[in-house]
């Protein structure tokens, strides 16, 4: 009896090992081929989904956009009025301080003294005034009350200038002051 | 056969061998090449584009809900105090020159508190028109100052009256419409010297610079811009107008015959432009 020797048994043992093994990878990587090719048509379809939207938003944006030009003149009637508004709010507030300046220092000098001249610089806030009392008493009086503390708190240091007599006894002043708040703070705490 | 003929036929063989023996393997190698393919020239920018697209589609949706918003306020727009009180507003801050208004509202104050007219002079200043207000910013002066908010006029203005009707024509002028501002007083005694009378029986001359201020700036604004919001100083200011004198001139839209001398008088018409 015979004996039969195979020579290539164990090349094709490791053959069968290894075409086992690279079917195995084959499978992973086919499995992954597979996964990336559903992330790409979900990619794809995401793709549509979000140009479709936009789409349907941009239709609803010019829709709204004619609503508006039709609305034009009135916006347009809304913004300048309003930055309107807001200039004026502005001369109010300028106008409002050279006003309760000037009625403050009617009210505190009272009927005796004539507030003579008035300049008022906006830009600057500088409110210059010009007074005259009819005696040198009351003119005591105005020099009193411009020292007093409340009036220094209010408008900071008052500029006292041009102390003239006239020929009928009657004596006028300039004075200077600022209805600048931080001005006229600053101008205060220097002086303690 | 030459060898080199022999060496590629060795080749072939080999490269069949292998493929009949490894076909997984290298079904794998080309399914691996065309993976990375994939990922590199369709997945990454598809998600590339697609993360663009989301953003588009956020800021587009932001966009939407602020021209809804637009939309809403231009609707209840009619009812809004800013336009109920446009015309007070523009008649306080007008947005061209307003000289005659101004003129016509001192005259007529002047006449109310009884003081008299000595003198008025004017500085004209820039020429103003309606179409300032939507013309382009570009078109401002190109200066380092920054432009103005607005145009002033100055008026100089003399008037004798009494203290007492001095203060009221001042108090006056200070709450007509356009809005004027007394930049500058200065009070002169009329009464003549040898009179000692007191403050209020003497007659003064008071010189007085009255400002009066106009719109003149462009107002630029995008379609999805949302419209402004009425704020306290602003509601105080449209509360503060309300006590204003305003004064109504006729509009002039037509030149209006002031009896002038034709002349021309022995020319019926006009000839044709094709007689020309």
């Amino acid at each position: 009896m015979s004996r039969e020797i195979n020579f290539v048994q164990s090349r094709r043992k490791q053959l069968t090992k290894n075409q086992e093994n690279d079917l195995k990878i084959f499978k992973i990587s086919g499995a992954v081929f597979g996964v990336l090719v559903v992330v790409f048509v979900i990619a794809l379809g995401i793709n549509f989904y979000l140009q479709f939207r936009i789409k349907g938003i941009k239709d609803q944006e010019k829709k709204m956009e004619t609503q508006i030009l039709s609305n034009g003149l009135i916006e347009q009637s809304i913004l300048v009025t309003t930055e309107k508004l807001k200039i004026l709010a502005e001369l109010f507030d300028q106008r409002y301080d050279k006003q309760a300046a000037i009625e403050y220092f009617s009210n505190i000098f009272g009927p005796e003294v004539l507030i003579k001249n008035i300049n008022y610089a906006a830009d600057e806030k500088i409110l210059s005034l010009r007074v005259q009392a009819t005696s040198i008493f009351i003119l005591e009086q105005v020099f009193a009350q411009l020292s007093n503390p409340e009036v220094e708190q209010k408008f900071g240091i008052i500029n006292k200038s041009e102390l003239i007599r006239n020929d009928r006894g009657r004596y006028s002043m300039a004075i200077t002051l600022s209805l600048d708040e931080e001005a006229a703070k600053t101008t205060t705490t220097k002086k303690k | 056969m030459t060898d080199a003929i022999k060496v590629k036929l060795n080749q072939q063989n080999n490269i069949k061998y292998f493929y009949n023996t490894r076909r997984f393997l290298v079904w794998t190698g080309f399914l691996s090449l065309l993976s990375v393919g994939i990922i590199l020239l369709s997945i990454v920018p598809q998600v590339n584009s697609t993360t663009n697209l989301y953003n588009e589609m956020l800021k587009e949706n932001k966009r939407l809900a602020q021209l809804r918003v637009k939309v809403a306020q231009l609707d209840d727009a009619s009812n809004s105090t800013i336009l109920v009180n446009s015309d007070k507003i523009n008649s306080t801050l007008p947005s061209k020159k307003p000289l005659l208004e101004l003129l016509s509202g001192i005259n007529g104050i002047g006449n109310k508190t009884q003081v008299s007219f000595n003198d008025i002079s004017l500085t004209p200043g820039e020429i103003s028109t309606k179409s300032a207000e939507s013309a382009t910013t570009k078109k401002k002066k190109e200066s380092n100052v920054a432009a103005k908010k607005y145009e002033v006029l100055d008026l100089d203005v003399t008037v004798t009256g009494k203290i007492q009707n001095i203060n009221q024509f001042l108090k006056e002028v200070e709450i007509l419409a356009p809005f004027t501002n007394v930049t500058a007083m200065t009070l002169n005694e009329k009464t003549s010297n040898n009179q000692d009378l007191s403050f209020s029986d003497t007659v003064f001359e008071a010189k007085l610079t009255i400002t009066t201020y106009f719109f003149n700036r462009a107002i630029t604004a995008t379609i999805d811009s949302s419209l402004p919001e009425l704020t306290a100083a602003q509601q105080s200011v449209i509360n503060g107008i309300q006590n204003f004198t305003y004064t109504t001139l006729e509009a002039q839209n037509e030149i209006k015959g002031g009896g002038l001398e034709n002349l021309f008088p022995n020319v019926d018409s006009l000839p044709n432009v094709e007689n020309l």
